[in-house]
């Protein structure tokens, strides 16, 4: 969370420029391309870095700060109600939402707040970051890395109460519609694995880096992303017009029509230009010499098997099983990995080819990852088990 | 006060799902209740404080209540630690 409360950056500029002649160009920012690409669409804020104002109050004032909480608190309520009323299908969500409810009501999380908003005679809002944080730096300190996690769901609850006590809009993941541009402060891995290309036209964040885990995640789902993009989460608003260049490496806020066009001209030369590269994915993977090889490729989320099959990969050569645990609430089970490496509708299954061990790398010790990984371990007995998977 | 040992039997321990279920559940009566591992007492009605008890499998905790309707209250809870949180 934030630091003290910092003077808002200056936004004086007009948020179009005016458009005289073709080529014009208006104000753009520039950051780093961890997924090459051009993406054109609106903007849509998701922003983790919010400003905390922090001050005292007087006596009579923390009344005002305890109605203030109260009211947010059943905004918070009526919202995860909403929330779960939508996801009715979905056992999993309405799980997760339900913990939530139940840490909005928590009595040790909200009697700390109301304690000290009386004891401290401190805003709200200063209380509540305060007193989500120190809960976040006990689950990070915990041994087991499933309540580890956890600390995301206490943020998340956390959060959400800042943004309805500073009347900030929230915006979850799921209502990311097409054709948008994901702009925030710094993605999780977790959160780009529940995105698809399908959903989010593009990703631009503050921080990160080119081999941070959210970026590969983007790379292998072909999300255009930018990461490094200075101050971008003021800098653009939800709902502005984008394109994300992806290639040199800019943010084009609201653009001229000629600028739009111009780049999804680019965007379409950079698709022929691509499936030209792909025409010779058909071909064998053999050496002058005549020796065959296995091409495979490293996924982290079975979403990607769709990309890797575009470039003519015939099966995956690592499966970081990290993802699976982190996208989800609940440790996967050896069922529901095996279910992953099922879902292709034709089978999908893991066999030794020419140069196996040429490739054969080690599972990272994820979670519990050893868990799927011991099959292979013993077929290949190999030390350090191997996930293999051939598509066929 | 009633007071009875309970074994955490789940093969998840105290992860979300159990521990929701043991919040909603003490909601419903007067007592106060806790959970308490090697004496580190915990408040039964909150979900962060009973998941810093970081209980897995295996774990064995006291459930304390104090109230008109204790008795009632402990022996849900044991039948929920007994039926592993209705998890599978």
């Amino acid at each position: 969370m934030d630091g003290p409360a910092q003077p808002e950056p200056d936004q004086g500029q007009p948020a179009v420029e005016p458009v005289s002649e073709a080529g014009s160009r208006s104000r753009f920012l520039t950051g780093v391309v961890v997924s090459e690409g051009i993406a054109i669409g609106t903007a849509q804020v998701h922003s983790e870095k919010l400003r905390i104002p922090r001050y005292e109050v007087t006596e009579l004032e923390v009344k005002l700060e305890l109605a203030k909480f109260d009211r947010t608190l059943a905004v918070s309520r009526e919202q995860l109600l909403g929330l779960k009323q939508q996801h009715l299908g979905s056992e999993q969500t309405v799980r997760i939402l339900e913990s939530q409810l139940l840490m909005l009501t928590d009595p040790l999380f909200m009697g700390d707040v109301i304690q000290r908003i009386r004891g401290e005679r401190r805003n709200a809002e200063s209380v509540v970051a305060d007193v989500v944080d120190e809960f976040c730096r006990t689950f990070e300190a915990m041994e087991d890395p499933y309540m580890r996690e956890r600390v995301a769901d206490v943020q998340d609850v956390g959060y959400r109460i800042l943004r309805n006590l500073m009347q900030k809009e929230y915006i979850s993941l799921d209502k990311v519609g097409p054709n948008t541009v994901l702009v925030c402060h710094q993605l999780s891995p977790s959160e780009v694995a529940q995105l698809s290309a399908k959903k989010v036209a593009g990703l631009a964040s503050e921080v990160g880096g080119v081999t941070s885990h959210a970026a590969i995640l983007a790379r292998g789902l072909g999300i255009p992303a930018l990461v490094g993009v200075q101050d971008v989460c003021v800098r653009v608003n939800s709902g502005d017009r984008v394109i994300l260049d992806c290639v040199n490496g800019r943010v084009h806020i609201n653009p001229s029509q000629e600028e739009v066009v111009e780049y999804a001209d680019v965007k379409k030369r950079l698709v022929v230009s691509r499936e030209r590269l792909l025409a010779g994915e058909a071909l064998e993977a053999r050496t002058a010499d005549g020796l065959d090889l296995w091409l495979r490729a490293n996924i982290s989320v079975p979403a990607e098997v769709d990309s890797i099959r575009a470039f003519g990969a015939q099966g995956v050569g690592l499966l970081r099983t990290e993802y699976l645990y982190l996208s989800s609430t609940t440790p996967p089970s050896e069922g529901g990995v095996l279910l992953h490496r099922h879902e292709r509708p034709d089978p999908v299954h893991h066999g030794g080819g020419p140069h196996e061990r040429a490739a054969g790398r080690g599972v990272r010790d994820a979670p519990g990852g050893g868990l799927a990984a011991h099959q292979d371990g013993r077929r290949c007995g190999q030390a350090r088990p191997d996930r293999r998977v051939v598509l066929r | 006060m009633v007071s009875r040992r309970a074994l955490v039997s789940n093969r998840l321990g105290f992860h979300l799902r159990a521990v929701s279920t043991i919040v909603e559940a003490c909601s419903k009566f007067k007592a106060g209740i806790t959970l308490a591992r090697d004496g580190d007492r915990r408040n039964g009605r909150s979900i962060l404080d009973l998941m810093m008890l970081e209980a897995d499998m295996g774990t064995v905790l006291t459930i304390e209540a104090d109230g008109v309707d204790e008795t009632e209250a402990v022996d849900t809870l044991v039948k929920l630690f007994e039926c592993r949180f209705g998890e599978e």
